[in-house]
């Protein structure tokens, strides 16, 4: 341990802590240093990692904390007040073309710190996380068992999927659905969720019609399907 | 509305839309386009702040929701509780050298991706975020004037014993208290500005622990610990 008096950084090394690494990576491109540039990428990366990480789990504790305290119920409102909030990013989905919408979700995903496959068929697009960086890094680094124990939703239920011991973050998948269908019937994106949630990868399905959306995503939620064509 | 059959894009479009943008970047230095690299770090900045300030939306609003089923100290306790499992973090972060305490928590703020000021004297350093890219971003969002977020209402440990109190910001308090109350020391102390959000809070990590004013530990009902000569 260093005694009073003794400084451990320059000046001029003390600025450079502080400043944002997007801006050190335009620095280093500007400055022809390849490497360097590589090297504060990786930095930029791991520095969103680790706040992305922070972010999830506390998320996932105070959404633990709701169910063991008041129940699924709880959950379930806490989430939807939360999740209606971001009605105004639903608007702009909506306000693009299903070739956009997936550019922006392939985009979340990436924010997410994981790659992300696109795949594009006659109907629709799929985008999928192979392995998920929102909920399923959580789970595969055992989260949801002790000691941390984020809490499972153990009921079968909406936002489960109607899955039995569903991780109590996956949850919000099914709320942005829900949110979406009931502004204007119609969902954004609809979700597969897989036989193992976090082990295999969920796949988010954007058709090119939304009338096209098969019946089953709708249904899941106890909604009917819009009639057909009906003002989108 | 866009008829079927209609492909949007291509194979590789596909694949470069699927790739993280970290990896983009080595890709487009290797090839030699630089201009590409800058456009892609401005690509990634953008990802990540999206994602950081969707998080901290949907933090404000979950600790909104227990404030009002369950009161302010549900939320003292939910905050507790999830920062408590930061445990093996903490002793990680104790160990280090006092230098090494400042290069992690810059680059810990630098990920809220806001600039960050780091200065230096003979007993502390001081390490602020310029604007505050957490709770600040929030505030400066209005979404406090708005009443889309809560505020703590009353005075107590976790508002730094200030009232109407920005609801995230609680968990500076406990960021503070915490490591008190396991480890004797915390990992750095925060002075919080007069006006929450608009003038930066302030990071002090001191060189030697035993430096570390009492006020600190008073503000929140502790003691300060006995000088350790092993420091």
């Amino acid at each position: 341990m260093p005694g009073k008096k003794n400084r451990f950084f320059t000046k001029s090394e003390l600025k450079q802590m502080g400043v944002e690494t997007v801006d050190l990576i335009q620095q280093a491109v500007d400055a022809g240093k390849q490497e360097e540039t590589k090297k504060l990428a990786r930095r930029m990366y791991r520095e969103a990692f680790f706040q992305h990480e922070s972010y999830r789990d506390w998320i996932t504790s105070l959404l633990s904390y709701i169910y063991r305290n008041n129940g699924d119920k709880a959950v379930y409102e806490a989430l939807h007040e939360a999740f209606k909030q971001l009605s105004p990013v639903m608007d702009t989905y909506r306000s693009v073309d299903v070739g956009r919408q997936t550019q922006m979700l392939a985009a979340g995903f990436r924010g997410h710190l994981s790659s992300v496959v696109v795949e594009e068929d006659d109907d629709k697009f799929t985008v999928m996380m192979p392995l998920c960086g929102s909920a399923g890094r959580s789970i595969s680094n055992n989260s949801y068992e002790k000691p941390t124990n984020f809490a499972k939703i153990k009921n079968p239920q909406e936002i489960t999927f109607g899955k039995r011991d569903f991780p109590v973050y996956c949850a919000h998948c099914a709320m942005e659905e829900i949110i979406a269908m009931g502004k204007t019937g119609y969902p954004i994106w609809v979700i597969d969720i897989p036989e193992k949630v976090g082990v295999q990868p969920c796949k988010y399905h954007i058709y090119k019609d939304p009338d096209k959306v098969p019946s089953k995503y709708y249904k899941r939620h106890g909604l009917k399907e819009p009639a057909l064509k009906k003002s989108k | 509305m866009a008829e079927t059959k209609k492909r949007y894009f291509t194979e590789s479009e596909l694949k470069e839309m699927g790739a993280e943008s970290v990896k983009l970047i080595e890709k487009a230095i290797d090839a030699g386009d630089l201009e590409k690299a800058k456009k892609l770090a401005h690509r990634m900045y953008s990802e990540y702040l999206s994602t950081h300030n969707i998080f901290w939306d949907w933090l404000i609003s979950t600790l909104g929701f227990i404030q009002e089923e369950l009161g302010d100290e549900a939320v003292y306790r939910s905050m507790y509780r999830a920062f408590e499992s930061l445990t093996a973090l903490a002793d990680a972060y104790r160990n280090q050298d006092a230098g090494q305490k400042a290069k992690l928590l810059a680059a810990g703020f630098r990920g809220h991706l806001t600039p960050v000021v780091v200065e230096e004297d003979d007993e502390k350093f001081t390490i602020m975020m310029t604007p505050c890219g957490s709770g600040g971003r929030a505030i400066a969002s209005k979404g406090y004037e708005t009443g889309k977020f809560a505020k703590i209402k009353k005075p107590q440990k976790m508002t730094f014993g200030k009232k109407d109190f920005p609801i995230y910001c609680a968990h500076c308090a406990l960021q503070d208290i915490i490591p008190m109350e396991t480890g004797g020391y915390p990992l750095w102390v925060m002075e919080d500005p007069e006006n929450v959000g608009v003038e930066p809070c302030k990071f002090y990590i001191y060189k030697n622990p035993d430096d570390i004013p009492a006020r600190f530990y008073e503000r929140f009902g502790l003691k300060k610990p006995a000088p350790k000569s092993t420091k």
